[in-house]
């Protein structure tokens, strides 16, 4: 995300700035450790925020007040929920084990497995570890939007009240009210409901009363943003190119789920009020899920345990921000996102120019689009990140080799899913079934010295595995290195960055594809000078300047 | 020629003088503070349990069971310095501690730690205290090194050893072994009480009674039946800013009833005893109002206890924010027995720390218990 | 066969609808919270709850003043309260008894200041524990207009800490305050 991202956020109207603030306060919570919250945790959480879909993590988070108050001592419950260093299953669980063995008075909790126990006189309910982690971060929110105070008193009348599962429900709607009332104030959905009609509003017009999900397409994206800037259509202060895209994306995730839903047959089940419109937040939920977890990815690769690896450069993950973003639209938005890399930062770097009030010739140039790069630099840039993801992928492979995690056998399977690998079956500790790849994030030298036996692995794999040692050589990035390489931390960073690379990777490649297939080479240069005419126009128009 | 002398206890990393003892408020802890600051010194805990009863010694042999000692040099580990400062208290009690700047007649130079019973236990690492204190040793005062019996032929030549295996060897040896109790024990609280010997006769005078030996008391001459509280005054006096910002040395007593012109620098309540027999008397003064300014270095209560004798005149002073410029009320407190009154030594203890409310109930409960009870306010405006 | 905008009922619009409007809302909060998304200012002070209870808990630093800790007023004091083993309200009603402030009882703790009779520049500051085996390593207190300050405890002994303070020390102009508010942590 670009450093203008949270301001635009704001600006854009969706959020309060009051709201970004609790958000980025959150995000830079740090008791020594690191983040206390990860980022994909606080993506989770913001999409339950966004959705509307807090009425059951209320409820859980009443019952792990509960919890929270009965390990927390002295302390109470923000003994666990402000003093756990970090929202993270294995933090959590050291500090309810410890809570547990040190307070005595602990009736109807029970520490099973994954989590706690409660055992109310009406009901049970459990609480795992990794839930722990996210109602944290839920109640840091609450917390610092609502203030101390407020919180507290509906978690103490909880505590005094009767041990019961009921209770937990009255206090949990307490709060979801309390949260309700916030939003109300800080969610905004007028700015995004002014920009969905405008986009509609568009479409009807530009491509008529029928117009299909199939319409939301390139085209769309630039004739939209081109009657925006150039005034034909009211963009509710929305010009930026990649806004654009990232909202016609946004529509068509949209529209697509009501069209999914439509065709199972449950158009009417997502709203428990359809006369009134209402639509289920958890239905919501899941949709926001489904749609953003591709773009946690970039952020997963810059947090623990990923972070201990360098799989990506910051300017690598910069050239895959935008398609990361717009995840699963992406390949069907290729050529936008062609367009945005390209003739879309030069947009910023004339409003840029302008903000600064650089002199009138550099603006004229730049609207000019000199020294935009090229739709031809820029493909042939994303087949360079390729192939560099592709040596960092085989280079990991060999680091995981190396330090005998047990990984790399999955990461072969990755790069050859035909590969045989049922002669490593008898080196598995425990070998459990036919499951070859057991997959425990621990170290087992025999299998992974097999792995380099061509008479039990075969050629291919064999062949793979010199690969990866080759691109292995000379890299100096964090984590490769000799010194790295053998570390815990590496292995335990590559375990959960590798698949993020591959994922990544996949992305790249589709919207490459996709690019390529719509752009054909000979072409390539003449579309390019296409486009950027019909872009001057839209950027002279929207910044005033006349030829 | 003084017969003080001062206190130096040895440590390893060089001498500490024991500059000053202050009996500190009962409901303290005692401390060892360095050198006139703050900083209490690691082993103030294990002082205070010297001083305290039932398990310290000080409380029990000089009868004040809190104090301050302020000494030039950090006192960090070990009771070495028990012996030492047992006998700087003991000199202390008769007035015989060279404190400050005072001049002395020489030193005393002890390490030893001291038991319940008094007896001197063996200390370690004697040698490196007496090489630390070879400017001691070779100064102009002469030296008496008084140390566990034994441990003397670590000292120097040029010393005076005194081996002892009791403290009682040492109080003998320095002229001590009877109590020079001038008067029952008193206490005073930052008093500017003062004895006035001539003041009936007109000429009056301000002596710091800390730094006289007072006259003795014969106990036979404290009579209940034949006490008259009515022969002992009770009056304002009020002590105006002279010039250069000073408050004046002579101040002039005043109808509480009548508010002056501003510009009161300080009030005193006094009591002059007129009668025919010696007096018990508490005095306490304060300045009623906000406490906002209390790190202001002015006092604004004062507590001055003791016997009055024939003649004699208390006086506790305190000093109203000088910025004030509205009128402030100033209260005055006596209380008078004939003998020493227990009860009333551990009401007046607290008295600082009680609400005027709690004050009052106080004054009525001394009433009943037969104690003559005398109160005084005064308005005054500080600030001219 | 794809179905057109037109074929949508009004409750197939209206699902659209709200699933743009919270895509949008949820991608702006994750613009926020990405790592390294906005420049924050420096120095960030932030006004995280659970480092301000960490600082509190843990010994560390506190913040000079609520607005550096990011707080509520009310809320700095709650939270200092239930992290407190001992604390003393504000006392303002009485504020005109020269006594209270010499002497302030509150949950757990009575804190006394007497002035040194050896040198009345200074005083002694005593924290007599309710329960005799508590210990608290630091005394924190908090003043209405939000300043704060604090002191290093020792170890106590039966059940009583003493200190000696300076009267030039700013931390005993909040003792004496009977407005400051006092906890000990």
């Amino acid at each position: 995300m670009d450093g203008l991202s949270a301001e635009r956020a704001v600006l854009e109207g969706a959020i309060s700035s009051e709201l970004a603030e609790v958000f980025r306060v959150l995000a830079d919570t740090d008791l020594g450790s690191g983040p206390k919250y990860p980022a994909q945790l606080l993506r989770a959480l913001s999409r339950t925020v966004a959705s509307r879909a807090y009425g059951k993590p209320m409820l859980e988070l009443c019952h792990l007040m509960r919890i929270a108050a009965a390990v927390g001592g002295r302390h109470g419950w923000p003994g666990l929920v402000f003093g756990v260093p970090v929202a993270r299953a294995a933090a959590l669980r050291a500090l309810v084990q410890k809570g547990a063995d040190s307070n005595a008075a602990y009736s109807g909790l029970e520490l099973i497995d994954d989590g706690v126990t409660l055992t109310y006189p009406d009901a049970a309910f459990h609480v795992t570890y990794g839930r722990m982690a996210f109602l944290v971060a839920l109640a840091e929110l609450l917390v610092t939007a609502l203030g101390y105070r407020a919180i507290d008193e509906v978690v103490q009348e909880l505590l005094e009240a009767l041990f019961e599962s009921a209770s937990a429900s009255r206090h949990a709607n307490r709060l979801s009210r309390l949260f309700y009332d916030y939003l109300k104030d800080h969610l905004s959905t007028a700015q995004s409901l002014r920009v969905f009609a405008s986009l509609i509003g568009f479409l009807e017009r530009d491509r008529g009363q029928s117009f299909s999900l199939d319409d939301l397409d390139d085209d769309a994206v630039f004739d939209y943003w081109s009657a925006v800037t150039t005034g034909q259509t009211d963009g509710v202060d929305m010009w930026g190119f990649r806004s654009v895209l990232e909202r016609v994306a946004t529509l068509r995730s949209a529209i697509e789920e009501a069209t999914e839903r439509h065709a199972l047959g449950t158009p009417r089940s997502i709203g428990p009020d359809r006369s009134s419109g209402e639509v289920d937040p958890d239905a919501i939920l899941s949709v926001l899920e489904a749609h953003e977890d591709p773009a946690d990815d970039l952020s997963v690769l810059q947090t623990k345990p990923a972070a201990a690896v360098k799989l990506l450069t910051g300017r690598e993950m910069a050239d895959l921000t935008v398609l990361s973003t717009l995840g699963r639209q992406a390949p069907t938005l290729a050529l936008s996102v062609l367009r945005a890399e390209t003739l879309g930062v030069a947009q910023g770097r004339v409003s840029q120019a302008l903000r600064r009030r650089a002199e009138p010739d550099v603006v004229s140039g730049l609207l000019d689009l000199s020294g935009c790069e090229t739709y031809g630099d820029r493909l042939a840039r994303w087949h360079d990140l390729d192939a560099r993801m592709k040596r960092m992928a085989l280079a990991a492979l060999a680091v995981l080799i190396e330090a005998g995690r047990v990984e790399a056998a999955r990461e072969v399977l990755a790069h050859l899913p035909s590969a045989d690998l049922t002669g490593l079956r008898d080196r598995v500790p425990e070998a459990a079934g036919a499951n070859v790849v057991a997959l425990r994030p621990a170290r087992a030298p025999d299998i992974v010295g097999a792995l380099q036996d061509r008479t039990l692995v075969g050629e291919d794999v064999a062949d793979l595995v010199d690969e990866a040692r080759r691109s292995l050589k000379g890299l100096s990035r964090a984590g490769f290195q000799p010194k790295d390489r053998l570390t815990p931390s590496v292995g335990d960073g590559l375990s959960v960055g590798l698949p993020v690379l591959r994922r990544l990777r996949s992305a790249l490649v589709a919207v490459l594809r996709r690019a390529e297939s719509q752009v054909p080479a000979a072409d390539v240069d003449g579309r390019f000078l296409e486009d950027s005419r019909r872009f001057a126009i839209g950027l002279r128009a929207l910044y005033g300047v006349g030829e | 020629m003084t017969d003080k002398l001062r206190v130096v206890i040895p440590t390893t990393d060089g001498p500490s003088l024991v500059r000053r003892i202050t009996p500190e408020d009962p409901s303290l802890r005692s401390v060892i503070c360095l050198a006139g600051t703050p900083t209490l010194l690691p082993v103030s805990a294990a002082y205070d349990a010297f001083v305290r009863r039932p398990t310290g010694v000080v409380e029990r042999d000089v009868g004040h069971r809190v104090f301050r000692i302020d000494v030039s040099a950090a006192i960090d580990e070990g009771d070495s310095w028990q012996l030492g400062l047992y006998l700087a208290h003991r000199l202390k009690q008769a007035d015989r501690l060279a404190e400050d700047d005072e001049p002395a007649a020489g030193i005393v130079w002890a390490s030893g730690s001291v038991d319940i019973d008094l007896q001197v236990g063996p200390v370690t690492r004697l040698a490196d205290k007496v090489r630390q204190s070879a400017d001691v040793f070779g100064g102009d005062l002469p030296v008496l090194a008084v140390v566990p019996a034994g441990a003397e032929r670590h000292l120097p030549p040029e010393v005076d050893p005194l081996p002892v295996s009791t403290v009682g060897s040492a109080l003998e040896a320095l002229d001590l072994t009877a109590r020079r109790v001038s008067r029952p024990p008193r206490r005073r609280i930052g008093v500017r009480s003062l004895v006035l010997a001539g003041l009936l006769a007109g000429v009056g005078w301000f002596v710091w009674p800390d730094q006289v030996a007072g006259p003795s008391i014969n106990p036979e001459s404290l009579d209940p039946a034949t006490f008259r509280p009515e022969a002992i005054s009770f009056d304002v006096v009020e002590y105006r800013s002279a010039a250069g910002g000073e408050c004046e040395a002579e101040g002039r007593v005043v109808d509480p009833a009548q508010e002056t012109p501003a510009g009161i620098c300080a009030v005193g309540f006094r009591a002059v005893n007129g009668g025919d027999q010696p007096a018990r008397m508490w005095l306490y003064a304060s300045v009623q109002g906000t406490f906002r300014e209390y790190a202001s270095r002015k006092r604004y209560t004062e507590l001055a206890d003791g016997f009055l004798e024939i003649g004699e005149a208390g006086e506790a002073v305190v000093h109203p924010p000088e910025w004030v410029r509205r009128p402030v009320i100033v209260r005055g407190i006596l209380v008078l027995a004939a003998t020493e009154a227990p009860q009333v030594d551990d009401a007046m203890v607290a008295i600082d720390l009680m609400s005027v409310g709690q004050i009052d109930i106080l004054i009525d409960g001394l009433r009943t218990l037969g104690f003559e009870v005398r109160e005084l306010r005064h308005r005054i405006v500080p600030a001219s | 066969m794809t179905r057109t905008w037109q074929d949508f009922t009004d409750p197939e619009r209206e699902t659209a609808r709200q699933l743009f409007v919270a895509l949008t809302a949820s991608t702006s909060m994750a613009a926020v919270v990405e790592p390294g998304a906005t420049p924050r200012p420096a120095p960030y002070t932030g006004r995280s709850i659970s480092q301000a209870w960490h600082a509190i808990v843990s010994g560390r630093p506190l913040p000079s003043d609520v607005e550096a800790a990011g707080l509520a007023l009310e809320d700095l004091s709650a939270l200092l309260d239930r992290a407190s083993v001992a604390a003393v309200p504000r006392q303002a009603a009485a504020a005109t008894d020269p006594s209270v402030a010499a002497a302030r009882t509150g949950r757990g703790v009575t804190i006394r200041l007497a002035p040194s009779r050896s040198d009345v520049s200074q005083t002694y500051v005593t924290l007599e524990f309710d329960d005799r085996g508590m210990a608290a390593g630091r005394l924190i207190a908090l003043r209405p207009d939000g300043a704060m300050t604090e002191i290093a405890l020792p170890t106590p002994v039966e059940g009583a800490v003493q200190l000696l303070v300076s009267d030039d020390d700013p931390a005993l102009v909040f003792l004496a305050d009977t407005d400051c508010r006092i906890y000990l942590v």
